[in-house]
C-alpha cells in the first residue's frame, strides 16, 4: 500500500476539505437569523428534557463536585460526544449516494468524500462541545489535568465512526438497507450505551457483555473525566483504538476493492 | 506525437437480476458469480495525436458516454488499456459541483478545486473567469438567481481555465446561446493550436464538423469506422434516415 490509509491524498487535498467543510456550514445556516446557533439547539433541546425528567431521579446517585448539575454533566458528556460518532457515521454513510453525479462526472479522490464528512461533523462538534466547556468551568466543575485524555479518546472515537461510516458507505451503494439499517441500528446502540442512564443500574449478568461493546469504553471515559474527574482506564481503551483502526484498515480496503464497482453502481 | 493511446477499451457493467443475488455472490462465493456482463463497450482503439480533434458519434446509449468516462477516469475500464502523458481534463456536464446557493464566485473555487487546481491558481484565473463566463456584475450573487446561460458560462469558463492536454466534452457545447458557442469553439480551437488534443462527442453534426478532423462511428458499444469527420458524419446521417425509413416501415 502506498498511500496507507489515504494520508498522502488527505494531506493534498486539505486545502479542499477545510473549504467544502467551511461551504457546508455556511449553507446549511444560509437565511437563518440565528445563524450557527441553531447547532446548539438540537443538543440543548435533548439536554434539557432528560435534565428536567430524570435529572431529580439520578441526580443522587451519580455524586461528585458537580452537585445539582451532576446528571448534566454525565448527560452532556455523553450525548454530546454520541452526537458526533452518530453524526460522523451517517455522513459516511450516504456520502456515496448523495453525491452520485459528482462521483460519476468529475474524477477525484472519492475517499475525501468521508474525509469531509468526518471534518463537518468534528466542526459542529466543536462548537457544541465548547459550549458544554464554559458552562464546565462556569459551575467549577472543569475536569483539571484528565481533561488531557479526552485528546486520546476523541481520536479513537472519531476513527471508529469512520471505519464504520466508510464499511456502510461502500455497502450502502449496494445494498439501499443500509441506510435503514444505519439510522434503526444507531437508535438500538445508543439506548444499548449507558448515556442517560448509568452503567451501575445495570444487571451484574450484562455488565461483561457490556465490555464487548466499543462505545461502551468511549462514554465511560468521557464520564468519567467529566462526572469522576478521573483517568480514563487506558487499558479498554486500548483495544477500542486496536478495533478502530482495524475498522478503519479494513474500511480502506473494502473501498479499494470497490472503487470501481461504487461509479458503475451510482 | 501521440497525446492519447486507447488500446482493446472495453467496459462490462454488472447486471444482477435482484438485489439478493448481489447478496448471495458476496456472501457466498462457492456458488459462483450470480451476475450477467453486459458489455456498453468493446473492443475500441484509436490514438490522438496531440492537436489534433477527434468526434466521437452515436445513437443514444451506443457507447459515447461510456468512452469519454473511461478517458475521464471517473470509470474503470474492464479491458484494455488507456495511455496518455499529459493532464486529461473535461467537461461531462455543465455545471457539476456547483451549489445553487452559492455565489458564482464561491463555486467557481469548490469546482476549481475538485477539479484538481491549487486556491492561489483559482484566486489568478479568477479575473479570466469572470471575464470570459461575461458575469461581471452577478458573480457576488447566489447561483439560483442565475439564468441557466449564465450557469453554462461559468461552468465551461472554470473547466477550460488551464489548457489541458487532452480535453474532452459530451454534449456540452450543445446549450447556450449562439454567442457564446462561438466564443467556446474560438476557445477550443486556440488550446488546439498550443497542443491540446479533443475529444467531443455530440449529436449534431456541424459540432463534429466545425470541430473536429476525424471522427468515429460507435455502435452498440463498438467502433463502427473511423475517418475523416464529414465522411463519417455523412455515414451517421444515412444510417439515421436508413433507421429512421425502417421504424417508419415498421409501423406501417
Amino acid at each position: 500500500m502506498t498511500d496507507f490509509l489515504y494520508l498522502r491524498t488527505i494531506w493534498l487535498n486539505r486545502s479542499l476539505i477545510l473549504n467544502a467543510t467551511i461551504r457546508e456550514f455556511q449553507l446549511r445556516y444560509r437565511g437563518t437569523v440565528l445563524g450557527a446557533a441553531w447547532v446548539v439547539a438540537q443538543p440543548l433541546a435533548i439536554v434539557f428534557v432528560y435534565t428536567v425528567i430524570f435529572g431529580a431521579l439520578m441526580g443522587p446517585r451519580l455524586g461528585g463536585p458537580g452537585g445539582q448539575y451532576q446528571y448534566s454533566i454525565y448527560l452532556c458528556s455523553g450525548i454530546l460526544t454520541w452526537g458526533l460518532f452518530a453524526e460522523t457515521l451517517l455522513r459516511c454513510q450516504a456520502m456515496f449516494t448523495d453525491n452520485a453525479n459528482l462521483i460519476k462526472k468529475i474524477s477525484f479522490s472519492k475517499i475525501l468524500l468521508a474525509v469531509m464528512a468526518v471534518a463537518i461533523s468534528c466542526a459542529q462538534f466543536a462548537i457544541i462541545f465548547a459550549i458544554f466547556l464554559l458552562f464546565v468551568v462556569a459551575i467549577g466543575a472543569f475536569p483539571g489535568w484528565s481533561f488531557l485524555a479526552l485528546f486520546l479518546i476523541l481520536p479513537i472515537q472519531i476513527l471508529l465512526g469512520l471505519g464504520l461510516g466508510v464499511i456502510l458507505g461502500v455497502l450502502h451503494v449496494f445494498f439501499r438497507d443500509i441506510g435503514q439499517m444505519t439510522s434503526v441500528g444507531l437508535q438500538l446502540w445508543y439506548w444499548a450505551t449507558p448515556i442517560v442512564y448509568p452503567a451501575s443500574i445495570l444487571p451484574d449478568w450484562l455488565l461483561p457483555w457490556m465490555y464487548l461493546n466499543p462505545m461502551f469504553h468511549i462514554m465511560r471515559a468521557y464520564q468519567g473525566v467529566f462526572v469522576a474527574q478521573a483517568w480514563p482506564d487506558f487499558g479498554g481503551l486500548f483495544v477500542v483504538a486496536c478495533m478502530a483502526m482495524g475498522l478503519c484498515v479494513f474500511a480502506f480496503w473494502l473501498f479499494r476493492r470497490l472503487s470501481a464497482d461504487i461509479v458503475d453502481e451510482l | 506525437m501521440t497525446a492519447l493511446r486507447v488500446q482493446g477499451l472495453g467496459k462490462a457493467y454488472k447486471i444482477y437480476a435482484h438485489q439478493r443475488a448481489r447478496l448471495k455472490e458476496w456472501v457466498l462465493p462457492v456458488l459462483g458469480a450470480q451476475h450477467k456482463l453486459r458489455w456498453a463497450l468493446q473492443d475500441v482503439s484509436f490514438s490522438l495525436a496531440a492537436g489534433e480533434a477527434l468526434g466521437v458519434i452515436g445513437g443514444n446509449g451506443a457507447g459515447k458516454s461510456t468512452l469519454l468516462k473511461l478517458i475521464m477516469g471517473t470509470a474503470r475500464a474492464t479491458t484494455g488499456r488507456i495511455e496518455s502523458e499529459g493532464r486529461i481534463a473535461g467537461l461531462l456536464e455543465l455545471g457539476i459541483g456547483f451549489h445553487s446557493e452559492l455565489s458564482g464566485r464561491q463555486n467557481v473555487f469548490m469546482a476549481g478545486q475538485l477539479l484538481g487546481y491549487q486556491i492561489a491558481d483559482i484566486r489568478c484565473l479568477m479575473p479570466d473567469v469572470i471575464a470570459f463566463a461575461d458575469i461581471e456584475e452577478e458573480i457576488d450573487a447566489p447561483l439560483r438567481v442565475y439564468s441557466s446561460g449564465m450557469i453554462v458560462r461559468l461552468a465551461f469558463a472554470i473547466s477550460t481555465a488551464v489548457r489541458p492536454d487532452v480535453f474532452v466534452i459530451d454534449e456540452a457545447l450543445s446549450v447556450g446561446n449562439a454567442a457564446f458557442k462561438e466564443k467556446s469553439f474560438d476557445r477550443l480551437e486556440r488550446f488546439r493550436q498550443e497542443g491540446t488534443s479533443l475529444l467531443v462527442a455530440s449529436h449534431e453534426m456541424p459540432t463534429i464538423e466545425r470541430l473536429c478532423d476525424r471522427a468515429m462511428l460507435i455502435e452498440s458499444g463498438r467502433l463502427a469506422c473511423l475517418g475523416e469527420a464529414p465522411s463519417i458524419c455523412e455515414t451517421y446521417r444515412q444510417l439515421g434516415l436508413a433507421k429512421r425509413g425502417q421504424e417508419a416501415k415498421e409501423a406501417l
